[in-house]
Parts: structure tokens; C-alpha cells; sequence
């Protein structure tokens, strides 16, 4: 399938990602171009057959392993807080949006 | 006794720290004067660490005189891919919305290291969120091959192979999604292998594909790969997917004697279109493990001409999940001025995500998108089946799959760039290896006319590295290609 102009905005919206306008046909001939490949799947009869989601045999036989429920020590908030963009007290710092059209 | 002591072994430097013949602050300023010297033509490395090396070199130095818990790697300098964390450190993935980000804490790789005593000498380039294959997708500038400073290092773990070829650093540590660790290996000359899925711990390594991620220790030869690779493996509770199976026998795995091996080459993987010069050095390479002792057969991997498709829908699906977390709020690069969250956002991820990024990011999004997933998302999971299927048959048969690692040599920088999909076809002897979740080890098996590196991939059963490193051991000790050096 050749997606369309419109079909690949959504994609971007989605993702968070925009694609400049002077970009946008090389985008599109590239995204189809590779979407057109992958398509070759289609070749292949996988009726019947499971998907592999995972490739760890252990984990099939015994189910997701779980940690005891015991609280230790984590991250501290000094260090949690390192890398903020922006940050005032023990907060993240964004900009106002609560009320604001767009709310992401 | 400089160029001798960057040229040994880590057995060879483990003898010279115990018997006091140089100290681990001699050897780490060692490295160091040579990543100063030669690193602004490589670029190999992203960040360099001096302070914290020498400290650490100190602290080696203080435990070898006491003699107390002294390990294989103690005192021993390593390379680390700009992809693992080290608590302190700049971490970029070599992207831009990563440029100022410093890890709060060490992965499980890092940790066992310093652990054990070694060196940490700074963290490597590579592509951008180990997206890619020849390191060029780097935020960072290109890392020029050793052999030929025209050529790439391979990808994406390219900043690590080229130190190790340059004789920067006698380990290193790089990542492997689908080829990241043993394609860079091939087109440099060196080794590395990437485990069996689940041996090593992804905590603290920045996620690119969940299900096919593996850390992947890299170096010249095969016993040094291993004296690594120990030092990493193993459960960890921090790592849910991290297997607790024991890594077993590394000491004596290292004969010369492949007596009763079988091992296997998939005839999809010689090709009528390959490479004259490709094909004869890998038909060598079976040659010589015959000489050695293995009995060599063709057999049949039938879904092979699907495994790209299939891996550039599960990693790109798996990758736009992992990288939903750059969103310019917590911890990275944030755009100026956006007025809205959804600006916020899509200008953050939209100014600072390399082009490669993006476009995996959209087409994983597109292939889990409503409508889509199954057709797309769905479908290549049953490919994965059928692949790893393939795998499972063959190795009834034989004990070690041979592949060439790379359809070609190193490739100029700047020839691959217009072309993604191209870029994607050069995975092809890596990608199933990966989507199987099986261990692969390259190793140096030559070169071509024009004085570039190739590669053997030795392929195992799962969690049967040591028949890999007894292979590759042998194989390397027959040939010795580790002892051609590229121009200073």
C-alpha cells in the first residue's frame, strides 16, 4: 500500500514528530519506498502460525518473574531532578498549559 | 614497550600489572596520550574521561599490590559505547536531545566492570540510538575506519570497533540490535560477540529494540572477548529478560582442536550476486575450520530473504515505544518557547531526533497503528516464528552456523546516505542471528585486495557461547589476522 499525504500526518501526529513542508516528498517517497519493501512479508502463508513475541524459552515456561514486594532504596530526587530542562523545588518545570488549547 | 603494551593481549597485561612491570596508571595515561593523539582524526570517542580513569586506575593499582581481589580485568582500560551508562557521565546515544544529559547511575555492564576493577576510559561514538549501520547517523560526526580514514567503521557500535583497531583501548563494550557489534567487528578487524539473548543485563543501556537488544563486549581476539563477556553475564534482578543459566566452562574451551565439530553454511548466505572477493574469503575461512578438525556441510535457513522485512517492523515497532520517553519534559533538550503540550512535544523530538531516528520512529508507529498492526506488526511476529524455526532445524544437524558477516568490505562514507533502504539490505547475514535470539561471535577472517577487513560470524545454539569462543579460538590461532595492524 502507498500511504498518502494525509496518512502519514497521522503517523507523525502519533509519533510527536512533524515533518517539515521542504522535507515532505522525500520523506514520503523514502517512507514508501520502505513500507513497499517490508510488504514482501505478505509473500509468506503464516496461517496457524504463532506470533514470537519473545525469545527467551525461560521466560515461556515460568511466566514474567516478579520482585518480592519489599521496598529498598531508588533514585534519589536530587538525581532524578539532575537532567530538568527546568525545575523549581522538588518539580519538573513546564510551561503553563492547564486551560490552554492543544493539551498535547 | 608503548606500542608492545597497546598491542598485548589481556592476559598478556594481567602478567605485566601482577608482576609489577607497569601499573595501571602507566597503562591508562598510555591509552589516553594515544586517544589524544589520534582521536581527532577518528573520532571514536564521544566523551573522555582522564579524572575518573586515573582514579579508577589508582584504585587497581592499590589492589593488585595488596593482592586481594584481584580479577581478570583489574586494572585493565575499556572503551565504553555512548549507549551505556556510567553513573557521572555524559550519556548522548550520540543524539542531540540526549547532548546534555548525565547518567545518575550505572548500568549492570558498567557496574560489574568497575566491580572488577577495570578502567573506564571514555564512552565511543555510534549511530544515533544505535540506529544504523556504518555509525554515520551520529550526532557526533562520522568515526573513520583505522584501514582507510575514506571508510566507515560499520555500525552502529562503529566508535568502539575503530578504537579497538586504532589500538585505543583493549576492550570495549558496544550494543547489538541487529548487527550493531559484529558487522563494526568485520569492517574493522577485530572480535566481538553478541550473547544469546538474556545473558547480559540491558539495565542502564539506552533501549532501542527491547526483544533484541544485547550488550556486546568487543576486542582483538577471541580470549579477550571472553575474559569480557564473563565479567558481564549473568542474572540480574534489575533485568527481568536476564537469564540466570550459568555461563559455563571459559578456561578450557581454548584448544586448537575442532575435532567432531559440525558446523553448517547456509547456502542463502552465498548468494550469486555476492562479491567475488567476499565469497572466496569465506569459502577460506571453511577451509581452514576443516583443516582444524570440523566437518563442514551445507544446510538450509529457507526464510533467510525475509528476515530484513521482518526485523525493520519489530525493531522499528519496538523502537517508537522506547523512545516515546524523549519528550523534552524530564530529561532532555527541551524546545524554547512552545505554548502547548502537544508543541512542547513535537518541536522538542521533532528539533532534536536525527532524520534516521525519525523515520524509524514513524514507521514503527505506522506498523502498531490501529488498522495496521495486523498486517504489518502481527504478520512479522510469525515471520519471527518461522525464522527462528529455521534455525532450530539446522542446528540438529550442525553445532556452529558460518556466515560471512557483511555482503562487503567497509564502504566509503557518504555512499550509503541517500538511501535507507539500501543502508537496511547490508544487514542481511546479521538480522537473523538477532531476531532468533541466538549468540553470534565475528571474527577477523582477512582482507580484500584494497587492504580492508572481513569477517567470519560463527552462529550458535541458544546459550552456547563457549563452542563459539572454542571455534573462534581456534579459527583465529590458525589464521592470526589480530596481528595486522592499520597504519598509524
Amino acid at each position: 500500500m502507498k500511504l498518502s499525504h494525509k496518512d502519514l500526518l497521522h503517523v507523525a501526529e502519533l509519533a510527536r514528530l512533524e515533518i517539515p513542508e521542504r522535507l515532505r516528498e522525500t520523506i514520503e517517497r523514502q517512507f514508501n519506498e520502505i513500507v513497499g519493501y517490508v510488504e514482501k512479508l505478505n509473500e509468506l502463508d503464516t496461517k496457524g502460525i504463532e506470533p514470537t513475541a519473545q525469545v527467551i524459552s525461560e521466560a515461556a515456561k515460568t511466566g514474567t518473574p516478579l520482585a518480592a514486594d519489599t521496598p529498598g532504596p531508588s533514585l534519589p530526587k536530587e538525581e532524578a531532578l539532575r537532567n530538568a530542562p527546568d525545575k523549581q523545588d522538588d518539580f519538573f518545570k513546564v510551561p503553563r498549559m492547564i486551560g490552554d488549547e492543544g493539551e498535547g | 614497550m608503548n606500542q608492545d603494551l597497546r598491542e598485548a593481549s589481556v592476559t598478556e597485561l594481567r602478567a605485566l600489572l601482577d608482576a609489577k612491570s607497569v601499573s595501571s596508571v602507566e597503562l591508562t595515561k598510555l591509552f589516553l596520550d594515544e586517544i589524544g593523539r589520534r582521536n581527532p582524526e577518528l573520532n571514536a570517542f564521544i566523551t573522555v574521561t582522564p579524572d575518573p580513569a586515573l582514579h579508577q586506575a589508582e584504585e587497581a593499582d592499590r589492589r593488585i599490590a595488596s593482592r586481594r581481589d584481584v580479577r581478570p580485568l583489574t586494572g585493565i582500560p575499556v572503551a565504553v559505547k555512548d549507549t551505556i551508562l556510567v553513573k557521572g557521565v555524559r550519556a548522548t546515544a550520540a543524539s542531540q536531545i540526549l547532548k546534555s544529559f548525565i547518567a545518575p547511575y550505572d548500568a549492570t555492564v558498567t557496574r560489574r566492570i568497575l566491580d572488577a576493577g577495570a578502567v573506564i576510559l571514555g564512552k565511543t561514538n555510534c549511530d544515533e540510538f544505535a540506529m544504523g549501520s556504518s555509525t554515520e547517523n551520529s550526532s557526533f560526526g562520522n568515526t573513520h575506519n583505522p584501514w582507510n580514514l575514506k571508510c566507515v567503521p560499520g555500525g552502529s557500535s562503529g566508535g568502539s570497533a575503530a578504537a579497538l583497531a586504532a589500538r585505543l583501548a583493549p576492550l570495549a563494550l558496544g550494543t547489538d540490535t541487529g548487527g550493531s557489534v559484529r558487522q563494526p567487528a568485520a569492517m574493522c578487524g577485530i572480535s566481538a560477540l553478541k550473547p544469546t539473548y538474556g545473558r547480559v543485563s540491558r539495565f542502564g543501556v539506552i533501549a532501542f529494540a527491547s526483544s533484541l537488544d544485547q550488550v556486546g563486549p568487543m576486542a582483538r581476539t577471541t580470549k579477550d572477548v571472553a575474559a569480557l563477556y564473563e565479567t558481564i553475564a549473568g542474572a540480574d534482578p534489575n533485568d527481568s529478560t536476564c537469564s540466570a543459566s550459568p555461563v559455563g566452562d571459559l578456561k578450557s574451551c581454548f584448544t586448537r582442536d575442532l575435532k567432531g565439530l559440525r558446523i553448517g553454511y547456509p547456502k542463502e548466505y552465498v548468494p550469486k550476486e555476492m562479491a567475488k572477493e567476499v565469497r572466496e574469503n569465506f569459502f577460506a575461512a571453511l577451509k581452514a575450520l576443516e583443516k582444524l578438525g570440523a566437518n563442514v556441510e551445507e544446510v538450509s535457513l529457507p526464510h533467510t530473504e525475509y528476515a530484513i522485512a521482518c526485523y525493520y517492523i519489530v525493531a522499528t515497532a519496538e523502537a517508537s515505544s522506547n523512545l516515546a520517553r524523549y519528550d523534552g519534559v524530564r530529561y532532555t533538550s527541551r524546545a524554547a518557547g512552545a505554548k502547548t503540550l502537544r508543541d512542547l512535544y513535537v518541536r522538542s523530538r521533532t528539533e532534536a531526533f536525527g532524520a534516521e531516528v525519525q523515520r524509524r520512529i514513524l514507521l514503527g508507529t505506522f506498523v502498531l497503528s490501529s488498522g495496521y498492526y495486523d498486517a504489518y506488526y502481527r504478520k512479522a511476529q510469525q515471520v519471527r516464528t518461522l525464522i527462528r524455526a529455521d534455525f532450530e532445524k539446522a542446528f540438529s544437524k550442525v553445532d556452529v552456523i558460518a556466515t560471512p558477516t557483511s555482503p562487503t568490505p567497509a564502504f566509503e562514507l557518504g555512499s550509503k546516505v541517500t538511501s535507507p533502504l539500501e543502508m537496511y539490505l547490508s544487514d542481511i547475514f546479521t538480522v537473523s542471528i538477532s531476531l532468533a535470539g541466538l549468540p553470534g561471535l565475528a571474527v577477523p577472517s582477512g582482507f580484500v585486495a584494497a587492504g580492508l577487513p572481513l569477517g567470519l560470524q560463527l552462529v550458535g545454539k541458544p546459550s552456547d557461547e563457549v563452542t563459539l569462543f572454542r571455534t573462534g579460538h581456534a579459527y583465529e590461532d590458525e589464521t592470526r589476522y589480530f596481528t595486522k595492524r592499520p597504519p598509524a
